[in-house]
């Protein structure tokens, strides 16, 4: 009803205006100012002020496409250069100016480099790899001005999948696990390897490193196991679990020793993903986001099954999760995680192809501007 | 030019009058229904919804154009975007309830509904020439073929011509195309000869309204619902001949020729920004009344109303896309929902096949292709879901 009277006094006004003598181009006139396109909304950040990045060496193909859709920010290793090892200072600066070449800011590095075997296994040679790590992080800081390290806690067999091309909606590729097909595999060389030790080492590592990412604003990103089983060949895995998460935490508590906020992984864990999220971010624990969803669970926790999902169809609650984030003030870096390989690909790098990345940055986008606007608005 | 122009308002302007009385009905209860219907109230930080959300009824319905020929590959290509619904070019008049079942029929067992189809093929009628009376028959008799086959919405629009030759590309980030409009390169463009003799306002909106009163009481019958695309872009004249459903006032005057849901249009929250009107207040305007039969989804960056503008990605652009779904699911809108108009990047460039065309097999200068568009059908979804999140209201169905 008022909208009606709202228009009947519009229309009679323009209508009077264009009746007066000379009146036709003052009417247009009128119309015109009085629609002027308006001002953008206060306060309104785009992204809801975090980084979207694509995880992506400079030299990739997805570049452009990044660009193209305004993904400015890049999850990246150390460029590989002859002769020069990746903490190297000068391989560093050559990665930081071949993403400023590109107009790109580089963020991130996940699976940072002298973190494997021997630091998580405790091996001989670990003190010499724990060395190497905290000259890369330094030099990170310094010539690469680049802040979160995302490491994980799993050797020898890291990111596991048993489908790699699981049909999902529309025939899209998707992987999944099932701990079922991988049960009965053999142990691999380094036979059973304890929880108890899997601890300890972590313990050792995170003695000895985070002091020195303290010293220098580095900001450490352990992402939980993915899969989050308790074992796999015979290796256990103990970043499976909140609780474990927590344990974690207080090793080295320190404003440098946070997480990835690894969605899917957490919530087969059993969390509720915004819960976690405002629990953790609130803490300052969250350096870094996968942004990711998941479906159907086997229903123990943690799942010993399930399968990867476009963003919009999951189990996840995605609005509440980006809004937490939001809501938290996280600024940081947020990558779309494992995304489904699309119509016309070939399915060369599961979970990383062009098009569903694409198509996770709009869905997140759409996510975060609708949060941003009807927080400005309020 | 400048007389085309003025021509053009005194008309547009004049016309408004006449609208005022005719559209007052039905809109006090529909709007009141919509707001009890939506339940629409802030409920606190956390959705409270099931995830993952679905769209149920009185919630608009996403979907993207097929060919009403696709593959299976393609209806796939098409459902991996997240949708349940499309929109197709309907085939030549006249349809049968036969031939449009078959179409219909071969979407569904890959979860797709055709919840539009798009009719043409009447040039006498818009151009009020002998003939018109078999064409609107054929009209007609494929209304009453979609009524019976359950297609709920057909689309249509009314052009003696379409000024083409007004899109350029303009590179944006990144070198991805946009395509702008620029009214100042087609204003002079001559008439053709072989269209016909250049169309008046007059004479248009005589056409129109006798081809309206002759389908809209055979749609209301057959319980289909029509929708006028506006006339895009929304400029006074092309070739010659005047553009009637070119400004806010055109459209009300369309909608009253005939006071019934039926006579519907195509809601396109760009086209609204490109006559310089707010796309929300328009959004209320035809939503109160239960005229809008489609919607495009689209952003657009205006210098000049009418005259010169460039549609953008849909993140940037002057249109509020969350506002306008916020009031799409206040009002109960409850049919397609297109995101349209992908812009060019590179991987549509670099991969056959990747271009979305427009109905009519269109191109636009800086039009892009299935990567684009996977951006945008997925950014268009998060607002939906986050409007039913936000507002708890439970979209299960």
């Amino acid at each position: 009803m008022k909208d009606n009277r709202r228009d009947f006094i519009k229309k009679s006004a323009s209508l009077a205006a264009a009746l007066s003598v000379g009146g036709v181009t003052t009417a247009f006139s009128q119309t015109q100012a009085a629609n002027k396109a308006p001002a953008s909304a206060k306060a309104f950040a785009r992204d809801g002020g975090m980084k979207f990045a694509f995880a992506m060496s400079p030299d990739s193909p997805r570049v452009p496409y990044a660009k193209q859709i305004d993904v400015m920010h890049a999850v990246s290793g150390v460029k590989r250069i002859e002769g020069l090892k990746p903490w190297d200072p000068e391989a560093i600066k050559a990665t930081k100016e071949a993403w400023e070449k590109e107009g790109m800011k580089w963020t991130v590095v996940e699976g940072p480099p002298s973190l494997g075997e021997q630091t998580k296994l405790a091996l001989s040679g670990r003190d010499e790899e724990i060395s190497n790590f905290i000259t890369f992080m330094k030099n990170l800081k310094q010539y690469g001005g680049v802040d979160v390290i995302c490491y994980n806690w799993m050797p020898v067999i890291s990111w596991a999948r048993t489908t790699m091309d699981r049909p999902g909606r529309g025939g899209a590729l998707v992987t999944s696990f099932d701990n079922e097909d991988i049960k009965n595999k053999p142990l691999t060389k380094y036979g059973e390897v304890s929880k108890d030790a899997m601890w300890k080492n972590l313990e050792y590592f995170l003695k000895a490193v985070v002091p020195e990412a303290e010293k220098i604003g580095m900001n450490l990103s352990l992402h939980p196991d993915d899969p989050q089983v308790h074992s796999i060949q015979g290796i256990s895995r103990i970043m499976n679990s909140v609780e474990n998460f927590d344990r974690m935490l207080k090793i080295m508590p320190s404003k440098y020793s946070g997480l990835t906020m690894c969605q899917g992984n957490f919530s087969l864990m059993g969390a509720d993903i915004p819960a976690l999220i405002r629990r953790w971010g609130k803490a300052g624990k969250i350096n870094f986001v996968h942004f990711r969803n998941v479906q159907d669970l086997s229903g123990k926790i943690p799942s010993t099954k399930f399968t990867e999902t476009f963003h919009d169809e999951g189990q996840i609650d995605m609005y509440a999760s980006m809004k937490a984030y939001y809501d938290i003030g996280f600024k940081g870096t947020i990558r779309p995680d494992h995304v489904p390989t699309m119509y016309g690909e070939e399915n060369t790098r599961p979970g990383y192809m062009t098009l569903g990345t694409l198509y996770a940055i709009g869905y997140m986008r759409g996510l975060a501007e609708s949060i941003a606007k009807a927080g400005a608005k309020a | 030019m400048k007389e085309n122009r003025r021509d053009f308002i005194i008309k547009s302007t004049a016309l408004a009058a006449l609208s005022v009385a005719g559209l007052s009905g039905c809109s006090e209860s529909r709007s009141k229904e919509n707001e009890k219907r939506a339940g629409l109230k802030s409920v606190g930080a956390t959705s409270q919804v099931e995830w993952p959300v679905t769209f149920g009824e009185g919630m608009p319905k996403l979907c993207v154009l097929a060919d009403r020929d696709a593959s299976l590959a393609e209806m796939r290509k098409l459902k991996q975007l997240g949708v349940d619904y499309v929109l197709v070019n309907g085939p030549k008049m006249p349809w049968t309830e036969k031939g449009l079942r078959e179409i219909m029929d071969r979407f569904k067992p890959e979860g797709l509904t055709v919840i539009n189809m798009m009719i043409g093929g009447f040039p006498n009628t818009v151009y009020g020439r002998e003939g018109r009376d078999e064409e609107i028959k054929l009209l007609q008799d494929s209304i009453r073929a979609a009524g019976v086959a359950g297609l709920p919405v057909i689309e249509y629009n009314f052009y003696a011509h379409r000024l083409m030759e007004g899109y350029y590309e303009v590179k944006a980030r990144g070198g991805a195309g946009t395509t702008a409009f620029d009214y100042e390169r087609g204003k002079d463009a001559p008439h053709d000869p072989a269209l016909g003799t250049p169309q008046t306002a007059e004479s248009l909106w005589n056409n129109l309204t006798y081809l309206v009163k002759a389908i809209i009481p055979v749609a209301e019958k057959a319980g289909v619902r029509m929708a006028m695309h506006p006339n895009d872009p929304p400029i006074p004249v092309s070739h010659g001949h005047a553009q009637i459903l070119a400004t806010f006032n055109d459209w009300k005057r369309l909608l009253a020729i005939v006071d019934s849901p039926a006579n519907g249009m195509t809601y396109d929250c760009g086209v609204v920004r490109e006559l310089g009107e707010d796309p929300i207040e328009v959004l209320r305007y035809m939503g109160a009344r239960d005229r809008i039969n489609h919607m495009h989804y689209r952003n657009v960056t205006v210098e000049k109303p009418y005259v010169k503008y460039q549609e953008v990605f849909f993140d940037e652009g002057q249109v509020n896309l969350f506002a306008v779904m916020q009031e799409v699911f206040q009002q109960g809108y409850q049919f397609g929902l297109y995101p349209e108009h992908p812009r060019e990047l590179d991987y549509d460039r670099e991969h056959t096949g990747g271009t979305v065309m427009q109905p009519g097999g269109i191109k636009y200068p800086g039009g892009g292709g299935y990567a684009a568009q996977a951006y945008n059908v997925a950014y268009a979804k998060a607002m939906m879901q986050a409007v039913v999140s936000a507002n708890g209201t439970g979209a299960k169905v």
